[in-house]
C-alpha cells in the first residue's frame, strides 16, 4: 500500500521534471535561434539589463535608471538596472564580461575599474573585453573644508596647516580607492602626511566635514553645493584637469599650486567586445536619441549632473590616459 | 509649518497615493512575512515602477513596502520561528512561545499594535522633530557609531544566559562573517580563500535565511507527522485577543522602545534588527515579569514589534535631512527620491516642501492602514499554524531559495546560506544560541569600521570614546548593562545556595 | 570503548581548533598594504586571540562540569533508536545536494527535486500535498521571472 503512493508520487515527480526540463529546452533553443540569426539581424527581441557595479541611489546608478527609462521607448523592450555591487565595483565588472555576448547586457563603468582597481584586487575582466558605448557624466573631484569650523579657507591655508599637523581628510574610498591615490599623491608630492578617513557615502564625508569631525574632506559636485550656500563648507582646490566653475566661483586646479596630479572622475556605459557590430551600432542610435531627449537633458541639468556625450573612442583615450597616470600615482605613493 | 502640514495633506489625498499606501502595505505585509524575502529586495523591484509615478504616490509605495515589510516579519518570526527580515529576530525569543502556548493570535495582535504604536510615534516625531533630532544626530561621528554598536553588542550578556562564554563565542562568530569579503577602510579583501564571490561580503539575508530558516528547517527535521498528536485531535487556536489589562501592561515596554527605537533608527547603519535587540533587552531589566521573558511574555513582543517598527520614521530623519540612509531600505529609498529629481539634503524641505510634507504625513496614513489592514487579515494568517509541518517546511525551502538567489544573482550564494544554516544547526545542537551571532553580524563592521575611524581621528588614542559626551553615554549603557546582568547572576547564585 | 563528553567540552575542543587555524590564517587572507598601526588585521586577531582564550575556558568549564553524557561505542549504538536520531542529517544532506545542483540542473528541476524530496523524507501521504508543493515551485519561478524581473537560474 504505502510503497503504490511512493511510487505515484515519484511518478508525478518524473512527469513534472520532463515537463519541465521540455519547457526549459525549449526556451533556451528558442534563445539560440535568436543569437544565430544573424547576430543582430533580429535585435532587439527582449529585455535588457544594465548592471550597475555600485548600489542603488549613487550618482551612476540613478543616471543608469533614467537612461534606462527613457531608452525603453526607443528599445521597445523593458530595461532593467541591476545592482552587482561589492568589491569596489569589480563583482559587477566580472558578471558584465562573463554575461552572453548576444547584446543585451551593458553595463555603468567608470575610470578606476580599469586603471587602478586591478592593481588591487585580483579581476576576471580587462580593458579589451569591453567595447565603450558612451560616456555618462563627468566628475569633478575637490577639497572641501569648513570655513565656519576651522581656519581653512583657501588651499593655502591646508598646505600651511599641513607643514605642521599630520592632515586628517574624509574620503568615500579608502586605499586602492580612487580618491585615496590622487590625494596620496597629491600630498606627497606637497611633503604633507595625510591619512584618511574612510567613510561608506559621499553623504557621510560632508556630514563629517560640516560637523567639524574632520578638518576636510573629498567631495564631488553638486552633493556639497547645499553646505556652501550655507558656509559650512567649501571647495578649495579640485583635481580636475581645468579650473571648475561653481556657483560659488571658479576653483582652481592642483597645478596652480604645483601639484602634478589630476583626476576626472567619469562614468560611461559600455557592453562586452563580442557583442556583433550592428548591436552596437543599435545601442549608440539608441543612446543618441536618449541624450537628444528633453526629458533626460532637463533631468541631468535639475539634479546637476554634467552630461557627458563622448562616443565610444573618446571614452577608450580617457580610460587609456588615465591607466597611464595611475602608474604614475601608485609608483609614487608606495 | 502647519500650513506645510496642510498642503502636504491635499497632496496626499487622492486616490493615487491612497491605493500606493495599500498596495505597498499589501505587498510589503506578504514580503515580509516569506523568509528569505525582505522589504529592501521589494522596494529594488518596485524601483522602475516608480518613474512613471508622481513623486508622492511613488514615495508612499516605497515606504508601505518598508513598514508593511518590517511588521510582516513579525508574523513569520511568531508563528514558526522563522523571522521574515532581519528587524524580527528579537519577536521571535517570545513571540513563538506564545504560539506553542497556542497564543499565537494574541502574539499576533499585540505585535500588529506595538507596530502600529511605534510606526506612528516616530512618523510624528519625523513630522515635527526631524530638524531638532538631525541637528544632535549630526554631531554623531565614529566614536558615537562605535559605542552604540558596543551598547547593542553589551545584551550579548543578558541574553546568553546559559553560559556567557558561549554567547561571546557567538558573538565572535557572527562578527567573523561580517568581515569576509572587502574591508571598506582598506579595500583590501579577507578572509574569501581566492573566491572572488566572496568578495563582495556575505550579504546579510543570505546569512539570515541560513541562520534563522534552513537551521530552523534543520532542527525540525526530525518531526514525525504520523506522531503528532496535536493533529488528530484538531487544534484549536486560541482566538483570545489582547485584553486591556494587557494592553496597559505592555505600554511602558512599547513607549520605552518606541524612544530607543527612534534613536537608533536616526543613527546611521544601523537598523531595525539592532533597536529591537536593545529595546527587548531594556524592557527585561525594568519589567517586573523580567524572568518570564523568553517562555512567551507578551511584553517581549510588544518591546520588539514597536521598537522595530519606529525605526521606520527616525531612519528617515538622516535620510532627508543629510541624504545619509539610516539602515539597507532607506539607501534604497534615496534612490527612489533621486531619480524623482529630487536630492535629500539640508534644501530638500526648502525646495519641496509640499512633497516631503506629504510624505511625511503619508508615513501616518501608512501606519493606520497597517494597522487596518493587519487587524483585518490576522485571523487568516494564524491559521499557518494549521498547515501540517511537512508542506510548510517543503515550501519555506523553495522561497527561502528564491529569495537569497535574488538578493545577488547567484547560486554561489544560495550553497553559502545553505552550509550557514548547516553550521547554525550543529551550533544550536551545541547549546549555542542564534541571537548572539545575528547581533554579531550586524554590529559587526559597525563596531570595526568606526573603531579604526576613531583611531585615524584620535591618533590611535582611546580617550576619544570617553572624551566625547554622547560615545560615553552609550557606553555607559553598555558598562551598566553588563553590570546588571553580573548582578543578577550573583543575585540569582545566592537564592539558589539559601 | 567509553567517552564521556557535554556540550561545552565539544564546543571548546572545536572553537579551539578554528581559532588556531584561522588565527595561522591571517597573514595569508589578509594582504594589508596599509602602514598604520591599526589596519585590516588589527581587529581579526584581537578577535581571534578572544575566541582561542574563550575556548579555552570553554574546554576547563567542560572538562570539571560532571554533567557527562556517556556513550559506549559497540554495536548496540546501530539500533533504531539512534538511527532515527541521525535523520536530520539526511535533510541536510539534501540541502547541500540542492545546493550543489542548483547551478547545473536550473530552479524549478532542483527545487522540485528538494521539495517533493522534503514530502517523501516526511512520508506524507496525501498526494495533494505533493501537487501544491510543485505548484509553489512553479508560481514562484513565475513571480519571480516574469512579475519581478529576476531571472532564477
Amino acid at each position: 500500500m504505502k510503497s503504490k503512493r511512493v511510487l505515484s508520487a515519484m511518478l508525478v515527480m518524473t512527469i513534472m521534471c520532463y515537463l519541465v526540463s521540455g519547457c526549459g529546452k525549449s526556451e533556451q533553443s528558442g534563445s539560440k535561434d535568436g543569437t544565430a540569426k544573424g547576430g543582430g539581424g533580429n535585435f532587439p527581441a527582449k529585455q535588457a539589463t544594465i548592471i550597475c557595479p555600485w548600489g542603488v541611489g549613487g550618482g551612476a546608478d540613478v543616471i543608469a535608471r533614467k537612461i534606462a527609462q527613457v531608452a525603453e521607448e526607443h528599445l521597445g523592450y523593458p530595461i532593467i538596472v541591476e545592482n552587482h555591487t561589492g568589491a569596489s565595483g569589480t563583482i559587477g565588472m566580472n558578471d558584465a564580461a562573463k554575461a552572453p555576448a548576444d547584446g543585451y547586457t551593458l553595463v555603468t563603468a567608470n575610470g578606476p575599474l580599469f586603471s587602478l582597481t586591478p592593481k588591487f584586487l585580483d579581476v576576471n575582466y580587462e580593458l579589451s573585453d569591453f567595447t565603450f558605448l558612451r560616456g555618462m557624466r563627468t566628475v569633478a573631484l575637490m577639497i572641501i573644508t569648513n570655513p565656519q569650523k576651522t581656519d581653512l579657507k583657501t588651499f593655502d591655508d591646508v598646505i600651511e596647516y599641513g607643514k605642521s599637523e599630520k592632515i586628517k581628510y574624509a574620503t568615500s574610498s579608502g586605499p586602492g580607492g580612487d580618491q585615496y591615490v590622487v590625494a596620496s599623491a597629491a600630498f606627497k608630492s606637497l611633503g604633507i602626511d595625510a591619512e584618511p578617513v574612510v567613510f561608506e557615502s559621499q553623504a557621510e564625508v560632508l556630514n563629517a566635514v560640516v560637523s567639524g569631525q574632520v578638518m576636510m574632506g573629498l567631495a564631488t559636485p553638486p552633493a556639497y553645493y547645499d553646505f556652501e550656500e550655507e558656509g559650512t563648507a567649501k571647495a578649495v582646490a579640485t583635481f580636475y584637469p581645468e579650473p571648475v566653475e561653481t556657483p560659488f566661483g571658479v576653483i582652481e586646479t592642483m597645478k596652480n599650486w604645483g601639484v602634478d596630479v589630476e583626476f576626472a572622475g567619469m562614468d560611461c556605459l559600455a557592453i562586452s567586445s563580442e557583442v556583433p557590430e550592428d548591436v552596437i551600432k543599435k545601442w549608440e542610435e539608441i543612446l543618441t536619441k536618449v541624450y537628444k531627449d528633453e526629458e533626460f537633458i532637463s533631468y541631468m541639468e535639475e539634479m546637476g549632473f554634467p552630461v557627458w556625450d563622448a562616443d565610444s573612442t573618446e571614452v577608450q583615450n580617457f580610460v587609456e590616459k588615465q591607466m597611464d597616470s595611475m602608474d604614475d600615482y601608485v609608483e609614487l605613493i608606495k | 509649518m502647519i500650513e506645510y502640514i496642510i498642503a502636504g495633506f491635499s497632496a496626499l489625498l487622492t486616490f493615487e497615493s491612497l491605493l500606493a499606501i495599500i498596495i505597498g502595505l499589501v505587498c510589503g505585509i506578504v514580503i515580509g512575512a516569506i523568509p528569505g524575502l525582505t522589504a529592501d529586495l521589494a522596494i529594488i523591484l518596485c524601483l522602475p515602477i516608480t518613474y512613471s509615478m508622481d513623486p508622492v504616490p511613488a514615495i508612499l509605495l516605497c515606504l508601505g513596502l518598508y513598514c508593511g515589510g518590517t511588521y510582516g516579519g513579525s508574523i513569520t518570526a511568531i508563528l514558526i520561528n522563522t523571522p521574515g527580515t532581519p528587524a524580527n529576530a528579537a519577536t521571535m525569543l517570545d513571540g513563538y512561545p506564545m504560539t506553542k502556548k497556542g497564543k499565537a493570535f494574541k502574539a499576533l495582535t499585540m505585535a500588529l499594535y506595538a507596530s502600529f504604536v511605534g510606526g506612528i510615534i516616530s512618523a510624528l516625531i519625523l513630522l515635527f522633530a526631524a530638524p531638532n533630532i538631525a541637528k544632535i544626530t549630526m554631531h554623531f561621528g565614529p566614536p558615537e557609531y562605535f559605542s552604540i554598536a558596543i551598547f547593542g553588542l553589551s545584551i550579548i550578556a543578558s541574553i546568553s544566559n546559559k553560559n556567557i562564554i558561549k554567547g561571546l563565542i557567538g558573538g565572535i562568530v557572527g562578527i567573523f562573517v561580517a568581515i569576509i569579503g572587502q574591508d571598506s577602510v582598506s579595500g583590501v579583501v579577507r578572509f574569501t580563500f581566492g573566491s572572488s564571490k566572496l568578495a563582495g561580503g556575505i550579504p546579510l539575508i543570505v546569512t539570515l535565511v541560513g541562520l534563522f530558516a534552513l537551521a530552523e528547517l534543520i532542527s525540525k527535521a526530525d518531526y514525525r507527522p504520523n506522531e503528532d498528536m496535536s493533529r488528530k485531535t484538531k487544534l484549536k487556536i486560541d482566538r483570545e485577543t489582547v485584553s486591556f489589562g494587557e494592553f496597559k501592561r505592555c505600554i511602558k515596554a512599547m513607549l520605552v522602545s518606541t524612544g530607543i527605537g527612534t534613536i537608533v533608527g536616526a543613527t546611521p547603519g544601523t537598523g531595525g534588527g539592532i533597536a529591537a535587540f536593545i529595546s527587548y533587552d531594556q524592557t527585561k531589566k525594568m519589567s517586573k515579569r523580567g524572568d518570564e521573558f523568553g517562555t512567551g511574555e507578551i511584553e517581549g513582543v510588544a518591546a520588539s514589534e514597536s521598537a522595530n517598527n519606529a525605526t521606520t520614521g527616525s531612519t528617515l530623519i538622516p535620510l532627508l535631512t543629510l541624504g545619509i540612509p539610516g539602515d539597507g531600505c532607506t539607501a534604497i529609498l534615496l534612490g527612489a527620491l533621486m531619480l524623482q529629481g529630487m536630492v535629500p539634503g539640508p534644501s530638500l524641505f526648502k525646495d519641496f516642501p509640499d512633497t516631503i510634507y506629504a510624505i511625511m504625513v503619508g508615513l501616518l496614513f501608512v501606519n493606520i492602514f497597517m494597522l487596518i489592514i493587519g487587524k483585518l487579515f490576522t485571523r487568516y494568517y494564524v491559521n499557518i499554524t494549521r498547515i501540517p509541518y511537512e508542506l510548510m517546511s517543503a515550501i519555506i525551502v523553495i522561497y527561502c531559495v528564491a529569495g537569497t538567489f535574488s538578493s545577488e544573482a547567484s547560486t554561489f550564494h544560495v550553497l553559502v546560506s545553505i552550509i550557514i544554516g548547516i553550521v547554525s544547526f550543529i551550533l544550536r545542537k551545541l547549546d549555542f544560541g542564534v541571537v548572539p551571532i545575528i547581533l554579531g553580524v550586524v554590529l559587526g563592521s559597525l563596531v570595526e569600521l568606526n573603531f579604526r575611524r576613531s583611531m585615524v581621528l584620535s591618533n590611535n588614542s582611546m580617550s576619544i570614546f570617553i572624551s566625547r559626551p554622547f560615545s560615553l553615554i552609550f557606553l555607559l549603557l553598555a558598562a551598566f548593562s553588563v553590570v546588571f546582568f553580573f548582578y543578577k547572576l550573583i543575585k540569582s547564585g545566592k537564592k539558589e545556595t539559601t | 570503548m567509553k567517552i564521556k563528553y557535554n556540550s561545552n567540552l565539544i564546543s571548546g575542543a572545536l572553537f579551539l581548533v578554528v581559532g588556531i587555524t584561522m588565527r595561522l590564517l591571517v597573514p595569508s587572507q589578509i594582504k594589508t598594504y596599509e602602514t598604520s598601526d591599526i589596519n585590516a588585521a588589527t581587529i581579526p586577531m584581537l578577535l581571534l586571540n578572544m575566541l582561542i582564550l574563550l575556548s579555552i575556558i570553554l574546554l576547563i568549564q567542560g572538562i570539571c562540569d560532571k554533567a557527562k553524557k556517556e556513550v559506549i561505542l559497540s554495536k548496540k549504538l546501530l539500533n533504531k533508536e539512534t538511527l532515527a536520531k541521525l535523520k536530520p542529517l539526511i535533510y541536510m544532506l539534501m540541502l547541500l545536494a540542492y545546493g550543489m545542483i542548483l547551478p547545473y540542473a536550473g530552479f524549478t528541476i532542483s527545487s522540485l527535486l528538494l521539495s517533493n524530496g522534503i514530502l517523501l523524507y516526511f512520508g506524507a501521504r496525501k498526494w495533494w500535498f505533493y501537487v501544491i508543493v510543485s505548484a509553489n515551485i512553479f508560481i514562484a519561478y513565475y513571480v519571480f521571472s516574469n512579475l519581478l524581473n529576476v531571472a532564477l537560474p
